[in-house]
């Protein structure tokens, strides 16, 4: 077990900055996400930890050791890939044994070799196919094999490339509970790659969001969610299309305490709490503003609580809730509802927004102010 | 106008049935998803009825014209595959007139519909460009200009964006269902996301294996599923289902799992009998959690997984974990004991072979006792 300590980590390939300048910690016995979009320089990221790239600059630590230098077999790091690579010639207690006994100079006893296979089958959920020929596993069960053969030489450091993006989704829902408890168990310092946000913020402790080879944030699910460093996260995380809306300032006496949505009709949002909102402004600009949709409602047009018209373009039920999409001022906006209070398609309401729950960002820098 | 009529299509591939008998109507400018996992025969239903596959049995038919020996060209429909297929070395002007002049458009309505369509799909900034030059989005976009800048009768997707980042897939979900509204255009949508079919489609054909398991409106799968498949394949994350055995007696139907029993009025149906075993449904949101008090059922937190706008907590209930939608408010800590209540309104019960008996959401509503069984 051990922290690793990514230190002004860069990789450059020609002209391509893959990383640039990363700085993350991971804390020892961490679940740690590495997410963002194909080309956010995730995997390369992952390959500089497990010794596959070298980096340009910057250095890695496990603990207190820079392991820059050391090969890749010497970083006792244990890897899942998204191609799972097992042997389909053998057994799968043939399969999990192999990781043992190549890996163990000193060799095991016959009795505790047993046990560990034992141990490890039952943690990953293989006891009862312990004996069939790997050829003839599921796809899911082959990730099984492939997760319980990394595990079962107890890595200093775990890495997971993508290892559920080949599994149909409701295996992918199962394997997500399984290893986030498997993680709690064994205890073990782990770094998961990923493009799904929903992965990534279900499983981890922290998720450090990437993209074009910069870090965005680093923080838990709930800090990137409700508090978002700037624009690029709060649009990438979430499940539904965050909301985001241009808006106006007004400075008077040096203070600006309202600001002032760009859509007729539109009531003014109190932000005289966000201090960095409105530090240093002077005169007139503008800002966008964020709110996610179940933090709005939908309420008469001419309600007192309405924030904003609207106008429903399009409803997309999802069984349990509705997506409700309205159009305000040019402006795509949406919110959560329940199919029991369906509106229709051109109703006009009004939609009233949590303005506690209201992010606002600088429009040049994309960065949040509060 | 435009519906599609399939009667009892057969289509086999040597000894693999692909389609077994599936009969469905579409309807003149509904959109219409054909929705299953890998291999249900999705695509083959999809290319028997632009006529690329040419059934064993049964009968495809166009506003109520038989085509089934119709060649692809005289069916007047235009198909998107999720393997994009743009020229590379003509611009997106050009991609996009291709199609009409192979039928001998004149010019001027040529640049007439190009316009037009770029228009509808905000695409009319990249006329000039060659597809090299393009995002994955913008790509897609030309691939459906290319589908209905030729006006057909109707439209045949096949999975046109499950290859898209995440946040593209959401955008172009509204923006496809918005384009169909505007168009009205008969279109059959085909896909293995229950996401994309739901939130998009009139109505859902759940295919497995060649067989049509239901076919209804999005609340419909929802709320009263057919069987255990459609249960399963509809709704994320996926209804939870609980072993339990059926006592019948003076009317009224048990179904008793090792840690709980449900207590219903017995359903008219001879599908369950006494001493059967059953399974019993619960949706995710269906359950809710309560972290003091002596009532409702034990449970303990195996792990929670927060999304931001709410979180899945996994509850144990003794050898089960049932997958449970919990507002992300509530602060739960891996192993802490719960109380959990189920909505006594919304229980399903499905026989052990997986056919619905009962499904107390939506209309049937049925009133539920829950007991705790130890």
């Amino acid at each position: 077990m051990a922290k690793i300590t990514l230190d002004n980590l860069t990789k450059h390939f020609g002209d391509l900055h893959a990383v640039e300048g990363l700085n993350v910690d991971v804390p020892h016995g961490s679940f740690t996400a590495l997410l963002g979009p194909s080309g956010c320089g995730k995997t390369t990221t992952m390959n500089m930890i497990s010794g596959l790239e070298q980096p340009t600059a910057g250095e890695i630590y496990f603990d207190e050791f820079p392991i820059t230098k050391l090969e890749p077999g010497n970083r006792n790091v244990g890897f899942v890939f998204q191609n799972y690579a097992i042997f389909t010639h053998m057994t799968v207690y043939e399969n999990l044994a192999f990781g043992l006994r190549v890996k163990k100079k000193d060799k095991l006893a016959k009795a505790d070799l047993d046990k560990r296979v034992r141990s490890v089958a039952d943690t990953v959920g293989l006891s009862a196919a312990l004996d069939r020929n790997a050829s003839r596993l599921s796809v899911n069960d082959m990730q099984k094999v492939a997760l319980g053969r990394s595990m079962i030489v107890e890595p200093a450091i775990f890495l997971l490339d993508e290892p559920f993006s080949n599994l149909d989704s409701a295996f992918r829902a199962y394997m997500r509970t399984e290893l986030k408890r498997i993680q709690h168990e064994i205890g073990q310092t782990m770094v998961y790659v990923t493009h799904d946000q929903v992965e990534a913020m279900s499983m981890a402790d922290k998720i450090a969001v990437m993209d074009l080879g910069v870090l965005q944030q680093y923080a838990t699910p709930d800090e990137l969610y409700n508090k978002p460093a700037n624009r690029f996260v709060a649009n990438f995380i979430g499940s539904v299309l965050n909301n985001f809306l241009p808006a106006t300032y007004k400075t008077a006496n040096g203070t600006a305490a309202a600001l002032h949505l760009a859509i007729d009709g539109s009531r003014s949002i109190d932000v005289s709490d966000r201090k960095a909102a409105i530090e240093g402004r002077t005169g007139t600009g503008s800002l966008s503003v964020s709110v996610r949709p179940e933090r709005t409602r939908i309420v008469a047009p001419d309600a007192e609580e309405a924030t904003i018209p609207a106008r429903v373009i399009l409803v997309e039920p999802l069984g349990a809730k509705d997506v409700v999409h309205m159009e305000s001022g040019g402006i795509d906006v949406r919110t959560l509802s329940q199919p029991s209070a369906r509106p229709r398609i051109g109703d006009n309401v009004g939609l009233a927004f949590d303005e506690a729950a209201v992010h606002v960002f600088d429009d040049d820098t994309g960065l949040a102010l509060r | 106008m435009a519906t599609i009529r399939l009667e009892s299509i057969t289509k086999r591939f040597g000894p693999i049935t692909a389609l077994d008998d599936v009969s469905f109507e579409v309807a003149d400018g509904e959109f219409f998803a054909i929705l299953g996992p890998p291999g249900a025969g999705k695509t083959t239903t999809l290319r028997t009825i632009i006529g690329l596959e040419r059934p064993e049995q049964g009968d495809v038919y166009l506003d109520d014209d038989r085509v089934t020996d119709a060649w692809p060209g005289d069916r007047d429909m235009s198909i998107v595959f999720q393997n994009l297929a743009l020229y590379p070395d003509k611009t997106v002007y050009n991609n996009l007139a291709f199609p009409l002049k192979q039928r001998k458009v004149a010019k001027d309505e040529i640049k007439n519909r190009v316009t037009q369509t770029a228009k509808v799909l905000h695409i009319e900034h990249l006329l000039k460009r060659k597809p090299g030059k393009l995002s994955g989005g913008e790509r897609q976009r030309v691939a459906l200009g290319r589908a209905i800048v030729r006006d057909p009768k109707a439209y045949l997707f096949d999975e046109p964006i499950s290859a898209l980042d995440a946040l593209l897939r959401l955008e172009m979900r509204t923006e496809l269902k918005r384009l169909q509204r505007e168009l009205g255009r008969t279109l059959v949508y085909v896909t293995h996301d229950q996401v994309e079919a739901m939130s998009m489609a009139d109505r859902i054909l759940v295919l497995r294996e060649g067989v049509v398991q239901q076919i209804d409106t999005p609340e419909r799968v929802y709320h009263s599923p057919a069987n255990r498949f459609v249960a399963t394949v509809i709704g994320s994350p996926p209804m939870n289902f609980v072993p339990a055995t059926i006592h019948l007696e003076n009317g009224t139907l048990k179904a008793a799992h090792t840690e709980f029993a449900i207590t219903t009025p017995a359903p008219q149906t001879d599908q369950l009998k006494d001493g059967d075993t059953c399974w019993i449904g619960i949706r995710p949101e269906d359950v809710r959690i309560e972290t003091t008090g002596e009532e409702g059922m034990k449970a303990t937190v195996y792990v929670t997984e927060p999304l931001g706008g709410e979180t899945v907590v996994d509850l144990q209930f003794g050898d089960r974990v049932l997958k449970v939608l919990a507002p992300p408010t509530l602060k739960l800590k891996q192993d802490q004991p719960v109380r959990a209540f189920l909505d006594h309104k919304r229980v399903h019960l499905f026989t052990e072979a997986g056919d619905a008996v009962v499904s107390a959401a939506g209309d049937d509503v049925f009133d539920v006792t829950v007991t705790q069984t130890s």
